[in-house]
């Protein structure tokens, strides 16, 4: 008999934090192998250059080094990229050739070009300096507009242009929405580069015997998906390549999605030298290298009736991918959802949005959390604030009437959502604000010089990208698996196929595997990461572990209950089945007779230990595993975020008052859990949105190396961030939850910026451009104020 | 991230042993206080030093305390300890609000205040503290000697200061501030501890009906090293400290204060941010002055 889960909606405390409060998280850096060495990358000084020549003599014959490789050392390898690692997306795409190391030419400050390996790391960064690399300047191409231009420098020249990748994405009709709008807002919204930036940067150990193959420990957010690639590039049998992500890592927040240059160079060294190879990326390497996100133009054009209604949007998007050399996403797949997820909460029935991706001298555009649309939700709620104001329609009233009504809506541009209510969580959000009498206080406010504001988002995010999705734009499947498999004492391993660091699985997964069981948190063990002991899948990613994993491990737990209650009816002399058995506080309980029980652990013991015990004819054993796909094209989450700010007229800077999250996770597990998640987010949203900055100067050095210079917020820069739950519960998980997480930054940079610019009404500023620098605002200010 | 190997490394327990240690080594020995800026140049392979003076096993060089009408505050002191010393908390408040702003709780239970000064970062918190304050610096010499020289002459420019390669920073040496006076710091940064775009310290005495006797004010974020606004502090001589009062010595520090353009600010915003600042900082310090 189905029974509610007990154990869903418990905040009960995290299974991983105790080990790594106390300092015994099993890390990269932790894993040390007998004859390791560790492997160092020369790195380029130029945006752009031929390298005219390099000697590693000097490198070489110091003491200590076991290899120095040049890029004419790798070339054999052939190009990194595949048809499997290149996203497969509609549109034109340019496929950029390029190795492990750069060969004759290096594109961007960073760009490695040389490797060395060596005993110790103090040997390895002696032995870096002395890598003699010479130069040839070229022209560079830093600004994403210039790269377009017809005389402008060429990152490939067997391109013909610098664009990586174009699509046009039309829907309905815009021409003949904008023939009709009263009101057109047209304006330009840039989005700076910043993302993510995790505690533990980037790293892995390769080992290599011939016997066994090759071992990757890797700090990876997908090792099932790094193995089938490596597989395919080194040319080894599959089942000669193993790929773990240890136990704990610090964070990723998309940056250890894509497969990197640095981590093939790894294996190859592996291979060649029969040695254990490690690789820690340092953290000017990480900032000179990954987390590089967002970064787009749009050019965005809304059509509306006089009654705020939304007929129709344009947009033209310009995305800088940088050198676009990183496999899976290679620096476009991003803007492709970004641009796919731009009408995001609204339903707005024509749009024409045109997507630019091109080539510059700087880094790869990297994953990061609200995965491309952290740009074109800023731009596009901007555009729905400017809209309003000049309409004269309240912000909340004016996307209320836009938002999606009715549950499930499938987009213009073809996006399934499943379920969400925004008249619920506006009501919310503008109750926790006291809205209603905030207009008062802010004219009241104005008239004491003092300049008070509130802005709104609202956002879909994903809560899992389907097969359907994931197939065509990065070749894996969108499934979530889990196996749930008992062992003879009754304890229960769940083994799933993502890869958590950070978002709580093995407390979430455990409680909800315990109460489709009968059993106890405690009693549940849940393992991950390693391509020879988990099922396959394709990795943390896209917040889909409350929505697919926690689901198929629901599923497979469920799976396993007839059987439990056959062993139960034939330990207990009856006839009895699955419908007859409720499982509770540890056993099999006959709901007709309560005194009529078996321990679970019994149940698991004759299953195992003692088959003999087992009704005639039955397997032995008590797993289960499941792949679990959700009977939809998308399942999202939809959230409204308000902040409310003061700001100082004369310098610019804004204090975050208030910022009030109104998420919904479906059915929390563990809504502490979800809370954590949204901190998280927001705080990496006003980061993202506020202060942080990868800066490259006109030579394209990069100035935000360090950071001292690349700024992320700490919690003395963050305002009490308050968390509101409005669940809708998914209709397509067996127990109505929602990945949470994944897409919560992306809520924040509107929520700011019309917080700012509310507040600022009577001076008469208005944002387009991030980040919202003090700086920028007070320059708003200077401008608008030297207009009247 | 790993540092050039280092030849010799010392741990001397009293400062003749340091020294001797600095005459014989001289410009390639590095001493090591709290090593918050010494550790990361040494990381990043900024600076290659292959002698290493480490500081912290000699004794009685982090003393907190007023001897002759003056405030010691020895070498090795903490940011931490000078943020919480009641001492300092009492009379020289400007002084530990300029600590309590330094980077983070390790950065301030580890840096040294004399590590800071010689360090002479044009945006670090306690140049323009120290400066406001009259402070100076007492210098231990190789040939036994010692010199005491004010922080305005013992700051050179951006990294560089007054410091030769045989001597020592034992102390710094603050005058006790006549009765009624007060001081406060603040600063705009990026980021919460991230050194200053504006930093402004100022230190007042006032006479019993509130008129400003003394006054100085200094700002920091600036190049080639915190600057004095001594125009700006010159206008509130010998006046009661009013707000049109206030905002026009905002305007003449602002004037007065030369600003540059770097990857944290323009010159025009921090220009701005001094004309703001100084009122209220300066609003502050007269309240101090006062209770």
């Amino acid at each position: 008999m189905a029974t509610a889960n007990a154990w869903v909606g418990q905040s009960i405390k995290r299974k991983e934090d105790h080990r790594l409060l106390v300092g015994e998280g099993q890390y990269l850096p932790d894993i040390v192998l007998p004859r390791m060495v560790v492997m160092g990358f020369v790195r380029s000084i130029y945006a752009h250059a031929k390298i005219t020549s390099i000697d590693t003599t000097q490198a070489a014959a110091l003491p200590g080094v076991r290899a120095v490789l040049t890029g004419a050392d790798v070339k054999h390898l052939g190009s990194v990229l595949s048809d499997m690692s290149t996203p497969n997306l509609p549109g034109e795409t340019n496929r950029p050739i390029f190795w492990p190391l750069s060969i004759d030419e290096v594109k961007y400050v960073g760009d490695p070009l040389a490797v060395v390996v060596a005993r110790d790391k103090y040997t390895l960064e002696d032995a870096i300096e002395l890598v003699d690399v010479e130069y040839e300047p070229l022209d560079i191409v830093i600004d994403p507009e210039y790269a377009l231009q017809a005389d402008a420098p060429r990152l490939y020249p067997d391109w013909g242009d610098n664009v990586l990748y174009h699509q046009h994405i039309p829907a309905g009709d815009a021409e003949a929405a904008f023939a009709q709008a009263d009101l057109v807002i047209k304006e330009r919204f840039r989005c700076h580069r910043t993302g993510g930036q995790p505690m533990e940067t980037r790293g892995c150990l390769a080992t290599y015997n011939p016997g066994e193959g090759l071992t990757l420990w890797l700090t990876t957010q997908r090792p099932h998906i790094k193995r089938h690639l490596l597989a395919e590039y080194l040319n080894l049998p599959h089942s000669q390549v193993r790929v773990i992500m240890p136990k704990d890592m610090g964070g990723a927040f998309g940056t250890k999605a894509p497969l990197y240059r640095e981590e093939l160079m790894a294996c190859h060294l592996a291979m060649k030298l029969r040695r254990p190879v490690k690789w820690i990326e340092n953290r000017q390497e990480s900032l000179m290298n990954v987390g590089q996100g967002r970064d787009q133009i749009h050019q965005l054009e809304l059509a509306l009736k006089k009654d705020g209604t939304i007929l129709g949007l344009r947009d033209r998007i310009l995305a800088d991918c940088g050198d676009a050399r990183t496999a899976i996403y290679v620096g476009f797949a991003m803007p492709f959802l970004g641009a796919m997820y731009l009408i995001n909460g609204y339903d707005i029935p024509n749009v024409d949005i045109d997507l630019t991706c091109v080539v510059t001298n700087k880094a790869c555009l990297t994953p990061s959390r609200a995965f491309g649309s952290f740009a074109g939700r800023f731009a596009l709620d901007r555009a729905v604030e400017m809209a309003a104001r000049a309409l004269e329609i309240d912000p909340v009233e004016i996307r209320l009437k836009n938002a999606i009504k009715t549950f499930p809506h499938v987009s213009a541009v073809g996006v399934h959502v499943d379920s969400g209510d925004f008249p619920g969580s506006f009501a919310k959000a503008c109750a926790a604000l006291d809205y209603d009498n905030f207009r008062q206080e802010q004219s009241e406010a104005w008239q004491n010089g003092r300049y008070l504001g509130v802005g709104f988002s609202m956002g879909v995010e994903i809560s899992g990208v389907p097969s359907e999705v994931l197939v065509p734009m990065e070749r894996q499947p969108g499934f979530g698996v889990a196996t749930v498999q008992f062992d003879a004492h009754g304890k229960v391993q769940v083994a799933e196929g993502d890869s958590p660091h950070g978002q709580g699985h093995e407390t979430t997964i455990a409680q909800v595997v315990a109460g489709e069981l009968g059993l106890s948190p405690e009693d549940i063990y849940v393992t991950y990461g390693d391509t020879h002991s988990g099922p396959f899948a394709a990795g943390t990613i896209g917040s889909r572990g409350a929505s697919y994993t926690l689901s198929a491990a629901v599923l497979a737990a469920r799976a396993l209950r007839p059987k439990m209650a056959n062993i139960a009816a034939h330990l207990l002399h009856i006839e009895a089945g699955e419908d007859d058995f409720v499982f509770r506080d540890g056993h099999a309980i006959l709901t007709r007779d309560e005194s009529q029980r078996v321990p679970i652990a019994k149940i698991a013991e004759v299953a195992l230990l003692s088959p003999t015990e087992l009704p005639p004819g039955m397997e032995a054993g008590l797993e289960h595993t499941s792949h679990f796909e959700a009977e939809t094209a998308g399942m999202h989450s939809c959230n409204v975020h308000a902040a409310q700010v003061e700001v100082s007229p004369d310098t610019g800077e804004y204090k975050i008052l208030r910022y009030v999250a109104v998420d919904d996770a479906g059915q929390p597990i563990n809504p502490m859990v979800v809370r954590g998640q949204i901190h998280g987010g927001v705080a990496m949203g006003i980061g993202n949105a506020c202060m942080e900055e990868f800066i490259y100067d006109e030579n394209g050095q990069q100035l935000t190396t360090t950071l001292l210079d690349y700024h992320i917020p700490s919690s003395l820069d963050l305002p009490h961030i308050e968390t509101i739950e409005h669940n809708v519960p998914s209709p397509h998980t067996p127990l109505g939850s929602k990945g949470k997480g994944e897409g919560t930054p992306g809520m924040v940079p509107a929520a700011v910026a019309n917080a700012i610019e509310d507040a600022l009404q009577p001076l008469g500023v208005k944002i387009t451009d991030l980040p919202l620098t003090p700086e920028r605002i007070w320059k708003l200010i200077q401008a608008a104020q030297s207009k009247d | 991230m790993y540092p050039k190997a280092i030849e010799n490394y010392f741990a001397p327990t009293d400062v003749a042993e340091v020294l001797t240690l600095l005459h014989q080594y001289g410009e390639q020995a590095k001493l090591l206080a709290g090593g918050q800026s010494l550790m990361p140049l040494m990381k990043l392979r900024l600076v290659e030093s292959q002698t290493i003076i480490d500081l912290n096993q000699v004794a009685a060089l982090d003393d907190i305390r007023e001897e002759d009408g003056r405030l010691h505050i020895g070498a090795l002191a903490r940011h931490a300890d000078v943020a919480t010393h009641p001492l300092i908390l009492q009379s020289y408040a400007l002084l530990a609000d300029a600590a309590r702003n330094i980077g983070d709780p390790q950065i301030r239970n580890r840096g040294t205040i004399a590590g800071s000064l010689v360090h002479a970062d044009p945006s670090a918190d306690y140049p323009p503290a120290v400066m406001a304050l009259d402070g100076q610096l007492v210098v231990a010499k190789a040939d036994g000697g010692t010199r005491t020289v004010a922080l305005d002459d013992f700051l050179a420019g951006p990294l560089m200061s007054d410091i030769g390669e045989d001597e020592l920073v034992t102390r710094i040496e603050i005058p006790a501030p006549a009765a009624r006076s007060g001081g406060a710091y603040a600063k705009h940064s990026q980021v919460a501890g991230d050194f200053a775009i504006i930093s402004v310290a100022a230190h007042i005495t006032l006479d019993p009906s509130g008129i400003c006797q003394q006054a100085s004010i200094v700002v920091g974020g600036v190049m080639p090293k915190p600057g004095r606004a001594e125009q700006a502090a010159g206008l509130l001589q010998g006046k009661a400290l009013d707000a049109p009062l206030l905002t026009q010595a905002g305007e003449a520090a602002a004037e007065e204060v030369e600003t540059e353009d770097d990857v944290r600010a323009s010159a025009a915003y921090r220009s701005q941010l001094i004309r703001v600042t100084v009122p209220e900082v300066v609003r502050q310090a007269s309240t101090r002055a006062e209770e």
